[in-house]
């Protein structure tokens, strides 16, 4: 194979993903760009105007909105990450007590819906009628100050607790699958395990690290919800909060403005990839190599129990703890409220002959699984042409794919709809299934791709170099060597992507029909009209639907995946670790 | 030279993208009240036979109603749907649908839950694209009223709102004289507050908004959020209409606590959390059955929210959709009283809930020029009250 045809068609590869990528994420970006600098709404009459910028950034309120979105984000992706990076170090390097259990609970974590959550947050620490404020100035033999959900604390402490199981399974693969030799050299030197940890895992999986700070970061700044439902009664906004009142508040709404933060966003974001791409410069982070890995795991001794114990606080406070009161309160007439008949079940009753469900569950089940199917072909490309190819251009594919995320997920609906109500087709594809699988897939890209590259980038090009140096042919090379190598990465990137397909609201509120209702419109549709109880049994049902996925996809996995030894093959459990 | 070939297709994408969206894009022209008449550049998927109606202001017979609606409904079977796009819960839409479809079989309705804020922007966009989903919309009038200036309705005014001897609490047809293309009220939605019967003694319970005021409920009101439209906005633009600015100063300075969710508020006051929820309406209560609370209105009136419903200019079922109009101000009004969406405007409709109940009332009711001046001013006026 001559290195002329090799460049060639990594060329040709890259211009096919930019074309793919470039349409399914440029064009509703470019609709936001668009609306940005048009003096009202896409599709109205109007004309070019700076007015959306002079409006946003001549309000001095936006300067400090500004610098609040960032504090609050730096302060919870920096706790985010280091929670999340213990817990994988502890998780896929230490004999913790009780491993196959508590790996399964994290997993756990991350299929529960987010509005039950911050719900089971404000039953829990309303300042004066939270459950755990009435126990502690039960049991506390002195007066101490209400902890308040509604303030800068709970809406950190409640964001942290959201983003820290999906950092966790996006940096976990990493720590799986370093190669222990160089840890084993290390101590063969004499290095501490504190050496060990800061000198030589560290740096190697700089990447993972610096890739799930890049996301947390970007995903905190775009983050709305926590804000709007914790934030308002405490007075405190943040950009995304402004962002929300521009389109839903104002009268008539003031497009052009939303859309001059939202490309202010935007351009946040590529400073932070920018930065991070700097950091790392062209050092090499190979792990895996042809000489064959294990993981080794540490002996901690005493110390298995402390790790137990830290992970399992982590999984009280932030799932057992909220779940149990979202279960209960499923149960109740009116969460939190008590009384003496408080107890029915009605809610279950009433979600479960709701007018609609079976058909949303049908097409969540169909649009999940082809977003995630879909999704991890295209992310599995682009984070190999990324990671794997020297041509030109594959670090603006790497931005490009960041795009969904860096811009509110509110604007980005809009930009949807815009894009596709207007986009010339032979076929109707607004208030399809089709037009959410492709807007999910493309909002599910920066989470996919992140999932590979992380992945990919420790597989040492020898491997491939051997298969091709005894005739391989890049297909084969690519389906014998990198997808087996891929494959815990790949069950686990498709699980993400099916999780957040499922749960995903923003993305498809503006898009769906009658036809093609999901369980999250339906959820939605419960919570917004007061019936919370049943908002929560069905979110509870939307958790079952995601494990059921995850068990078959797990088992799925577990056929098809790598030929290795026994030892090196990875558990069911183990496969999104 | 690779680099360059890169930022050529980046670019041409963009370019692409937004030419594509110029190309398509037309421009409705807008409208003002009253003068409204400009068309909405849409295409209707599959224009039907539509049935002619009694203009407004026209009175007409039980029977010519009878004829119309014979005739809407032969042309509506053949169109088998009208989607109703609607904030409201399906404890309302369930029945509706059902009580819609008993009485008119072979014409589905489709119900296309929509949050307030994207409403405007599907509409639009549908519209400007010519690929129409929505025939119907209920929303709050102001809602409705920005819909017609910007050409987004069509017009039809509902026969059952014109028969001759059909007693209505306030006109259900009162836009018409200030929009071509108006909305007819179908329901009212009080705002008034609810309180938390355990911790408010009857002796407590305030009678008028100045009562507020007094030191006892300072850190125990939450109310919506007055700076944005809404409720409270129109609840504390009468506030100060009534008692003047300084109003705003003494009930501002109880410290309230601001909210935007209507069911969290009220669930907020039902554990206890605060004494009173403002700007709140009787459905709310709906969402927290058996809980020590009450809806109460103050001496000084009632605040109600207007809520309309219009046909979406370009509806890819107009005769389905006429048929549903007409049908919420028939049963209709009933449901709507018996679910308690609201207050039915139709005098002596079924209304199962006491607090809908509007008879003697006063209600305060803004006009067009007051909600887009006096109104709108409020929210930010009272800004400098609400600080902490």
């Amino acid at each position: 194979m001559s290195i002329k045809n090799r460049v060639n068609r990594s060329s040709i590869l890259m211009a096919c993903l930019f074309l793919v990528v470039g349409f399914m994420i440029l064009y509703p970006v470019g609709m936001v760009f668009f609306g940005s600098v048009w003096s009202s709404m896409p599709g109205a009459s109007g004309h070019l105007s700076p007015r959306g910028y002079i409006e946003a950034f001549g309000n001095p309120s936006t300067y400090s909105l500004l610098w609040t979105t960032f504090w609050l984000a730096t302060v919870r992706t920096v706790i985010s990450v280091a929670i999340a990076i213990s817990l994988a170090w502890i998780m896929a390097r230490t004999n913790v007590r009780g491993k196959r259990i508590l790996e399964i609970s994290l997993l756990f974590t991350f299929f529960v819906p987010l509005l039950p959550r911050i719900l089971a947050w404000i039953v829990l620490l309303s300042p004066r009628t939270g459950l755990l404020n009435v126990f502690l100035a039960d049991i506390l033999p002195f007066h101490l100050p209400p902890l308040n959900v509604f303030s800068y604390g709970g809406i950190i402490l409640v964001s942290i607790l959201v983003w820290v199981p999906v950092l966790y399974i996006f940096i976990a693969p990493a720590f799986k699958s370093m190669d222990a030799s160089l840890e084993e050299a290390a101590k063969a030197s004499g290095a501490s395990m504190w050496s060990t940890v800061t000198r030589i895992n560290l740096p190697l999986l700089a990447p993972a690290i610096l890739a799930t700070t890049a996301l947390g970061f970007v995903r905190s700044m775009d983050s709305f919800v926590v804000e709007a439902m914790l934030g308002i009664r405490a007075d405190i906004y943040v950009l995304t909060t402004k962002v929300y009142n521009y389109i839903n508040l104002t009268e008539p709404p003031n497009y052009p403005a939303a859309m001059a933060l939202s490309v202010t966003m935007l351009v946040i974001t590529f400073f932070i990839v920018f930065f991070q791409w700097k950091l790392l410069g062209g050092k090499e982070y190979t792990t895996v190599t042809g000489k064959g890995y294990r993981p080794q795991v540490t002996k901690l001794g005493w110390g298995r129990w402390i790790a137990f114990a830290y992970v399992l606080t982590f999984l009280v406070v932030s799932t057992f703890l909220p779940l149990g009161v979202l279960i209960w309160g499923s149960f109740m007439k009116v969460v939190g409220v008590f009384s003496d008949s408080m107890y029915t079940f009605s809610h279950y009753q009433r979600a479960f002959s709701a007018s609609g469900l079976w058909l949303a569950m049908k097409n969540t089940v169909l649009m999940s699984t082809a977003v995630a199917t879909a999704g991890m072909v295209l992310c599995s490309l682009v984070a190999y042409t990324v990671v794997k190819t020297r041509v030109s251009g594959r670090r603006v594919l790497d931005f490009v794919v960041w795009i969904p995320w860096a811009v509110p997920s509110i604007v980005m609906a809009l930009g949807f709809l815009w894009a596709y109500l207007f986009l010339p087709l032979p076929f109707r594809i607004y208030g399809t299934l089709l037009l959410m699988i492709l807007a999910l897939t493309t909002t599910g890209l920066p989470l996919g791709t992140r999932t590979m590259t992380s992945t990919i980038v420790q597989i040492s090009n020898e491997l491939e170099e051997s298969a091709k140096a005894s005739g391989a042919t890049w297909l084969r090379t690519f389906t014998i060597i990198m997808v087996p190598l891929l494959s815990r990465g790949l069950v686990s990137g498709w699980i993400l992507l099916f999780a957040f397909a499922v749960k995903d609201l923003s993305t498809v509120i503006l898009l769906y029909s009658p036809e093609s209702t999901v369980m999250s419109t339906q959820v939605w549709d419960w919570w917004r009209t007061g019936f919370l109880e049943e908002a929560i049994v069905l979110g509870l049902l939307e958790a079952v639907l995601i494990a059921i996925c995850f068990v078959a996809a797990t088992m799925l996995g577990e056929r098809v995946g790598p030929q290795m030894s026994k030892e090196q093959r990875p558990t069911p459990k183990a496969l999104l670790q | 030279m690779k680099k360059r070939l890169l930022i050529v297709i980046l670019a041409s994408i963009l370019a692409v993208a937004t030419l594509m969206f110029g190309c398509s894009k037309s421009t409705p022209a807008s409208s003002s009240p009253a003068t409204s008449s400009s068309a909405a550049t849409t295409k209707p998927s599959s224009p039907a036979p539509t049935a002619s109606s009694p203009t407004a202001g026209q009175t007409i017979s039980a029977s010519e109603l009878a004829t119309w609606e014979k005739n809407t409904y032969e042309a509506a079977r053949k169109e088998g749907q009208v989607v109703w796009y609607t904030q409201d819960a399906k404890t309302h839409t369930d029945p509706m649908v059902e009580a819609f479809g008993k009485k008119y079989p072979g014409v589905k309705l489709v119900v296309y839950a929509t949050q307030s804020g994207g409403l405007g922007p599907k509409i639009a966009a549908e519209q400007e694209s010519g690929q129409m989903i929505g025939d119907v919309v209920t929303t709050g009038l102001s809602d409705l009223r920005t819909f017609s200036t910007q050409g987004r309705l069509a017009y039809f005014s509902p026969p059952a709102a014109q028969v001759a001897g059909v007693k209505w609490v306030a006109d259900p047809l009162h836009d018409q004289a200030l929009f071509k293309e108006f909305s007819p009220v179908y329901s009212v939605s009080p705002q008034g507050a609810i309180i938390n019967t355990k911790l408010v003694t009857p002796d407590k319970e305030p009678k008028s908004w100045m009562d507020l005021a007094t030191p006892w409920w300072k850190g125990k009101i939450t109310t919506q959020d007055p700076t944005v439209p809404g409720g409270a906005n129109k609840m504390f633009y009468w506030i100060k209409r009534v008692y003047g600015e300084e109003a705003w100063s003494k009930i501002g300075a109880q410290g309230l606590i601001l909210e935007r969710d209507r069911n969290l508020q009220a669930r907020a006051v039902a554990t206890g959390e605060y004494y009173i929820g403002l700007a709140l309406a009787p459905r709310e209560l709906a969402s927290i059955p058996n809980t020590p609370t009450k809806y109460i209105t103050f001496k000084e009136g009632t605040v109600v929210s207007e809520i309309g419903i219009g046909l979406l200019k370009g509806s890819p079922h107009p005769n389905a959709s006429k048929l549903f109009i007409n049908y919420m101000f028939e049963e209709g009004q009933d449901i709507t009283g018996s679910t308690g969406r609201g207050s039915p405007m139709r005098a002596g409709a079924r209304v199962d809930m006491p607090d809908l109940d509007l008879t003697g009332q006063k209600l305060l009711l803004t006009t067009p020029e007051e909600d887009l001046k006096g109104v709108a001013e409020a929210r930010n006026d009272i800004k400098k009250y609400l600080a902490k």
